[in-house]
């Protein structure tokens, strides 16, 4: 419980102190646990905003809260391999692809996550990898730092925050 | 208890109280429009917001906003939203304290030491913010910024990215950031200089909710705003 209140009780205020590399995830969904597999980034941004929604995100962001919530899981894997933040990533994608909307940008549709008109995948094996993008000199370079085990999207997914 | 006549230690727990109410308000109610949440806490947690606000027994609800707070941590393996959900808990922890101290006939000053402690955390959380911006020769050179556009997770479109092409643009913003944060605490030694930075401050988080969807950190740190109030007027 201590380890969890004191950062809140005494923080260390560092936001934004250095741009690191950062992660995105992707994800594969596969025909059986050792098939090829094709990546494809998960919810990725969009290309565009309208103004008003740019505004109304300030009083209801609940998919860019979600994405930043992911973002940080990334982070957790990638610093201490946290179990709970493997979890996380793993429950969306399954919540996702059950719904059907798993290539679908949340961001594309801020008020609603409808899901796609075309059918959920008929496979239930996915797995997920963390791709860092950072600044080498003038270039951006992209590397993989993480793969999953294999996930099933009908497995047990306990509710997280 | 001494009471001050810009605006006394209940008057600004009070307003924190319902600020804070409202701001975990409205992160319940989005975590119940997401399909992954439990959905259980987060309608308790939406009750103990309203309740906050309402100012029904403050210590229980405090209480009990703190122990699911902790849950949420501990089952999120940290904060949900960064730097936002700690000055969430840092604010259940601090008001907590300041209704015990209430409740058992602690000294007055006692509760002014567990207000005045949130107040000097959220000073601290510019400082702080600023010094270590401010030591980085990235930050200096204003890369950081050209860099949080270019490739870091935050903007929320990719034509956001663009700004990163402007990068006389970034290191003015950089500064202009960096000045802003390290001179916040001398904005405390008057009540009008005060005022005017909190106003900025807020211009900030706004344009940090714009440009990055930090939304959550806007409504937080405004909650926190009434015992900077307070704090200026007792100390100076």
């Amino acid at each position: 419980m201590l380890r969890h209140l004191l950062p809140a009780l005494i923080p260390s205020w560092r936001f934004f102190d250095g741009v690191g590399p950062s992660p995105r995830i992707e994800y594969c969904l596969l025909a059986e646990e050792n098939a090829e597999p094709e990546w494809h980034p998960f919810r990725p941004r969009p290309t565009r905003i309208p103004l008003s929604h740019y505004l109304l995100r300030l009083l209801w962001n609940p998919q860019g809260n979600e994405a930043l919530y992911l973002l940080s899981s990334s982070e957790k894997i990638l610093e201490r391999d946290s179990p709970q933040a493997r979890e996380v990533i793993a429950a969306r994608i399954a919540q996702a692809i059950k719904a059907g909307h798993i290539s679908t940008s949340l961001f594309s549709k801020p008020h609603s996550s409808k899901p796609h008109s075309s059918k959920p995948p008929s496979t239930t094996l996915f797995r997920f990898r963390l791709m860092e993008v950072e600044r080498v000199e003038n270039e951006l370079v992209r590397r993989e730092r993480f793969i999953s085990p294999v996930f099933s999207v009908d497995q047990a997914w306990k509710p997280i925050p | 208890m001494e009471t001050d006549p810009l605006i006394a230690l209940e008057t600004a727990v009070r307003l924190c109280e319902i600020l804070l109410g409202l701001a975990l308000a409205q992160q319940s109610v989005e975590h119940l429009a997401m399909p992954a949440c439990d959905r259980r806490l987060f309608a308790l947690r939406l009750l103990l917001s309203v309740l906050l606000v309402a100012g029904g027994w403050p210590t229980a609800v405090l209480g009990i906003l703190l122990l699911t707070s902790t849950w949420i941590l501990a089952r999120c393996d940290g904060p949900y939203n960064g730097g936002s959900d700690r000055v969430a808990v840092l604010m259940q922890i601090c008001l907590l304290a300041v209704h015990l101290c209430r409740d058992l006939n602690a000294p007055p000053r006692w509760q002014e030491a567990a207000f005045g402690y949130l107040a000097i955390q959220i000073v601290l959380s510019y400082f702080m913010a600023g010094w270590v911006k401010v030591v980085n020769a990235e930050w200096r050179r204003g890369q950081a910024l050209v860099d949080v556009f270019a490739f870091s997770a935050y903007p929320q479109s990719e034509s956001l990215r663009g700004w990163a092409q402007w990068p006389r643009l970034m290191w003015v913003m950089g500064w202009a950031v960096m000045l802003f944060e390290l001179i916040f605490p001398l904005t405390l030694l008057r009540f009008d200089t005060l005022i005017a930075a909190l106003v900025l401050a807020a211009f900030f988080h706004i344009a940090n909710a714009l440009l990055f969807g930090l939304n959550r950190f806007v409504w937080v740190w405004l909650a926190s705003y009434p015992s900077l109030l307070w704090l200026q007027a007792r100390v100076f």
